[in-house]
């Protein structure tokens, strides 16, 4: 794991997150990681942690099932887009997407 | 009339007076407090009821802004979904519209209910309504000030670190966290699912009952809820303090001074408690354990936000942004839409789920997780419950909000125990306790998984102690 | 000289009745943006519900090709964001796929060889797109449709390797009712990820990935576009670079695409709504029992029973065909003869027709007892093309017309005895032709009787019998 998180770095993942952010936040950011990082430290010194499974839900859950085959009617156009900016022949419309 | 009233109270207002008269006067308080403590995103303007048998039937209350309701804005707080109308109900909103409750306002949260101060929303700061100048916690900041000015006997959040117990104590409300998985999550933007539970505020624990008991049960719309258990908790609250077995850990109260107030406080209510017959013992819990609680938290949560965050692109919903390409629409969009505090947020979950960080930081957080779960677990089978201050101090000041020692034990261990409540999914409840410089505090409640019941009984009782109940 | 080394991943929609993981229906229909619910717009709050019957196909196929099965279901985040992808991140499998370890075993010009599978899992598709001029349309039609994607092992060396890989695995899909597979529904996808070594080279070449191949015929363009690419870049001492790739059909080449492969990093995590279920060894066992006897199989059993390779192939390619198949064979029959039947005559018809083997009127016992007919010399073989056709058409079974028509093949010798003689007796001077040399006008003679008796005689005795009368 890369400790040294250089300012470009951070643009780097904001990028691949689909954001920008204001210059002035990366340095803020850095901070967080250096806190962030310390406490990591933390966790790092507990003894006997890979002794466990990685936890993913709070508890089994019994009797968790599977939805049987059934298909139920379609919403409307109407509500499916009624918060889209740019409706075209029915269809999401967005910018041409290059291949 | 309605002001500060419970439910059974306005109940019986109900019985002589209209339910859109009932509404108009919520309505009313609800726009006077907005200007001053701004709870509310949303303040209905017609009085919508469905009559019903239930016991919450023309009750007015308020639902937190991240909860969808069809044909009524939802914005999440935060500027990317600022214009956002749900074509669907979340499973909650319905539950509690077929009960005949009605709905008053959504109310302010943290951006994407990820904060902890009620700071951080579109729409600006929810005050303190004990104190303008200080906050009341987050994320479901509003909903927790709409039952503090009483304007609404109860009103829903959300809970993910804390974001319902710890605005419940420094309101001087209740408020309760369920078992995971025990009311319907459908509909509920998420924040970090494996940590998210719906929650409930209220005057009281009577009310907390009368509530969950309408919200809870199976949902095939959302496949962790639990299945239904024929109890209904509200009429089943009686019960005796001999013989519960409480404990609290040893650590997070002596990481504070023992003059603290909340901790003179804390300790009276367990003497106050071994008096009516229940036994409070103090029991050691690993102290790097304990410090490691926030960063878990933090990683786990900042990682499973980053993907649920990810359908918001302006594509099919909400503002959209302009761009030449796909790829600026979005970049646009979402870099005018979430502000910087949740971008940075995002940004540490990426960082955490990239390949190779994911051994050392996400899946280190998700063992400890499972370490303290498995150490709580054995505990609950010696002991009913676990209560500690909710918080080590009165709410903060506006100003001093953001500037906690992160790294400080006191910070780490005092102040952060509540995410114990979402690591494993315990029932667990904030009970108002007292004043401070005329401020309130709370202790929490937390039980066993599933023990939902157990956990409003011994609540009650603890109320009824506190109340001075002797 | 360089061989190439060719792996596959096929993606195939499954045929339930609703998504994978909301209820829209999973239909296809030209009507964009109608089988949709809030759970495929990804709108805030929505959930995911996995489709047991989903689950089901998906481990149904993984026991076809031989894989191990998980005992829990379990799906995973992959992240990345991109315009047909709602959530911004899809629903697969990477931690427990319903399928490892598995193989699918060929036969290329009669050698034998096992393809291994390294994966099989389940995941939910995309939203398709149509491209504009400067826009692009987004249908959420195929969005959460269910999707199978089956991951073999870089075991293929040629061309042929690789259609035989496709036609078998095809196949199998659609026996295990798994999906209507069609091409031009878009249910069947390719990918071809290839590369070149030398033999003597220990180490795998840089491989190029070639995406999203929608027909066989293009899979023997790409590959063969490919390996002379990259043969040619190898020749002349370049490199080869790690790349995806598409198949431009105008200018019939391999176009590189803009993204590195290696770069994109999808930061994979188990999905917290699904909590784990559990696939208890009953659940397997009920589906293993829903297997049908697969193509393989069935294939190797028709050749020993004599039938010929090129028609066995044929027949197991539809199983319902092959059904129909064996139901002849439980009649009785010659394997081969009635294979000979179905190949040119039954098959022949429908595709003529274009029809499928449900829509014929000839049931199989129908055709047993024709094949019988025939090779019994009740009837001659002429006579069952005939009453073959009728019965198509008319929807009789062959007894029914033999006996219309009134053409049982006379078999009896004596009779056919007195139609010879009867033949030289009214053709004399024929007779005394082949009497003075003219051995050929046999033939003659035997058309005469055939003639006399209306088709019916049987041909093999009429020329013994012919002869014997002549060379009286």
């Amino acid at each position: 794991m890369n400790k040294n998180i250089t300012v470009d770095n951070l643009k780097e993942y904001s990028k691949k997150l689909m954001f920008t952010m204001k210059e002035e936040e990366y340095s803020t950011l850095k901070d967080e990681f250096d806190i962030l990082l310390k406490q990591v430290e933390l966790i790092d010194k507990v003894p006997g942690i890979k002794d466990y499974e990685p936890m993913s839900f709070p508890f089994p859950l019994e009797g968790a099932y599977l939805r049987e085959d059934k298909p139920i009617d379609s919403i409307s156009r109407e509500d499916a887009f009624s918060n889209c900016k740019d409706v075209k022949d029915e269809c999401v419309s967005v910018p041409k997407v290059v291949a | 009339m309605i002001k500060d009233k419970s439910i059974d109270e306005i109940r019986d207002i109900l019985k002589t007076n209209k339910v859109e008269d009932v509404f108009e006067e919520a309505k009313v308080m609800a726009k006077e407090a907005n200007d001053e403590y701004n709870p509310f995103v949303t303040i209905m303007d017609k009085c919508e009821h469905i009559n019903s048998i239930s016991k919450i039937d023309g009750v007015p209350y308020a639902l937190k802004d991240n909860f969808s309701t069809k044909g009524i804005l939802t914005t999440g707080s935060s500027n990317i979904l600022k214009d956002y109308v749900p074509c669907f109900d979340s499973t909650v909103y319905k539950k509690l519209k077929e009960a005949g409750a009605v709905l008053v306002g959504k109310t302010v949260l943290d951006e994407l209910a990820m904060g902890g101060t009620g700071l951080t929303g579109h729409t600006g700061i929810v005050r303190n309504p004990y104190d303008k100048s200080r906050i009341t916690a987050g994320s479901s900041a509003g909903s927790a000030a709409a039952v503090a000015l009483g304007i609404v006997p109860f009103a829903i959040g959300s809970d993910t670190g804390d974001s319902v117990r710890k605005p419940a104590a420094y309101t001087g409300v209740v408020g309760f966290k369920p078992t995971y998985g025990r009311i319907s999550r459908y509909g509920m933007f998420p924040f970090a699912s494996s940590l998210d539970h719906v929650g409930i505020f209220a005057r009281n624990v009577k009310d907390i009952a009368t509530v969950t008991d309408v919200l809870k049960g199976r949902d095939d719309k959302d496949m962790v809820t639990l299945p239904d258990e024929n109890i209904n908790y509200s009429e089943n609250l009686d019960s005796s303090l001999k013989d519960v077995k409480l404990f609290y850990i040893k650590e997070v109260i002596e990481s504070t001074s023992k003059d603290n107030e909340v901790i003179v406080n804390f300790k009276k209510l367990v003497e106050d408690l071994r008096s009516k017959g229940a036994s409070v013992s103090e029991v050691s819990f690993d102290k790097t354990l304990l410090e490691v609680i926030y960063p878990t938290y933090f990683i786990i949560s900042c990682a499973e936000a980053t993907s649920n965050n990810s359908n918001l692109t302006g594509f099919i919903f909400g503002p959209r942004s302009e761009g030449a390409t796909p790829d600026e629409v979005m970049i646009n969009t979402r870099s005018e839409g979430f502000a910087e505090m949740i971008k940075r947020r995002f940004v540490i979950g990426s960082y955490i789920l990239e390949k190779e960080n994911q051994e050392k930081l996400f899946l280190n957080a998700k063992r400890i997780r499972n370490m303290i779960v498995i150490k709580m677990n054995q505990l609950f089978k010696e002991y009913d419950g676990l209560l500690l201050p909710a918080s080590g101090s009165i709410a903060p000041k506006i100003e001093d909000s953001s500037k906690p020692d992160r790294l400080g034990s006191e910070y780490l261990i005092l102040e952060n125990h509540l995410a114990i409540g979402n690591f494993g999914g315990y029932p667990s409840i904030t009970i108002p306790s007292g004043f401070v410089n005329n401020m309130p505090i709370a202790v929490n409640l937390t039980c066993a998984q599933k023990e939902d019941l157990k956990t409003l009984q011994i609540a009650n009782n603890i109320e009824k102690v506190i109340g001075g109940d002797k | 000289m360089y061989k190439a080394v060719i792996g596959l991943e096929v993606h195939t929609e499954l045929n339930t009745k609703s998504k994978m993981f909301s209820q829209s229906k999973n239909e296809y229909t030209k009507e964009v943006n109608s089988n949709i619910t809030e759970i495929d717009l990804a709108l805030p709050g929505t959930l995911p519900l996995p489709n047991k019957e989903g689950v089901r196909k998906a481990l149904k196929l993984a026991m076809c090709l031989n894989c191990e099965t998980p005992s829990e279901v379990m799906f995973d985040r992959k992240n990345y964001y991109y315009a047909d992808l709602p959530k911004g991140y899809q629903l697969t499998q990477m931690t427990k796929p319903f399928g490892k370890r598995g193989y699918l075993d060929i036969s290329v010009n009669g050698v034998e060889k096992r393809i291994g599978i390294h994966q099989l899992h389940l995941e939910e598709d995309s939203a398709s797109m149509t491209h504009m001029s400067t826009y692009s349309l987004l249908d959420y039609n195929r969005a959460g449709v269910p999707l199978i994607e089956i991951v073999s092992e870089p075991d293929m060396n040629t061309i042929d390797e690789v259609i035989e890989y496709l036609e078998n695995l095809r196949s199998i899909i659609k026996y295990a009712d798994i999906s209507e597979a069609s091409a031009e529904k878009g249910q069947l996808r390719v990918d071809v990820n290839i590369s070149m070594m030398k033999e003597t080279d220990t180490v795998l070449g840089t491989r190029a990935e070639i995406k999203n191949i929608n027909s066989f015929n293009t899979v023997k363009e790409v590959i063969a576009y490919e390996m002379k690419r990259q043969e040619e870049i190898l020749t002349s001492g370049g490199k080869v670079i790690q790349e995806t790739r598409r198949w431009d059909d105008t200018k019939k080449e391999t176009v590189s695409m803009r993204e590195k492969v290696d770069a994109i990093d999808y930061r994979y995590y188990v999905d917290p709504n699904i909590p784990v279920v559990s696939i208890s060894d009953d659940f397997k066992e009920d589906i293993r029992k829903t297997i049908p006897v697969l193509p393989r199989e069935r294939f190797n059993k028709y050749i020993t029973l004599g039938v010929s390779e090129k028609d066995a192939k044929s027949i197991v390619r539809e199983k319902e065909v092959s059904d129909y198949f064996d139901s002849v064979l439980s009649f009785g029959v010659d394997a081969k003869e009635a294979s000979n039947w179905m190949t040119t005559r039954l098959m022949g018809y429908m595709n003529q027709n274009n029809l499928n083997i449900c829509e014929i009127s000839l049931t199989s016992e129908g055709l047993a007892s024709l094949v019988k007919m025939v090779s019994e010399g009740k009837i001659s073989s002429q006579q069952g093309k005939d009453v073959f056709a009728i019965c198509l058409d008319e929807g009789k079974t062959p007894e029914e017309v033999v006996k219309e028509k009134g053409m049982e093949q006379i078999s009896d010798e004596e009779a056919i005895r007195e139609i010879v003689k009867e033949a030289i007796k009214n053709n004399s001077a024929q007779y005394e032709q082949y009497k003075a040399g003219k051995t050929a006008l046999a033939g003659f003679f035997v058309g005469q009787t055939l003639k006399m008796s209306e088709g019916k005689a049987n041909p093999a005795i009429v020329n013994k019998l012919v002869n014997e009368e002549l060379n009286k």
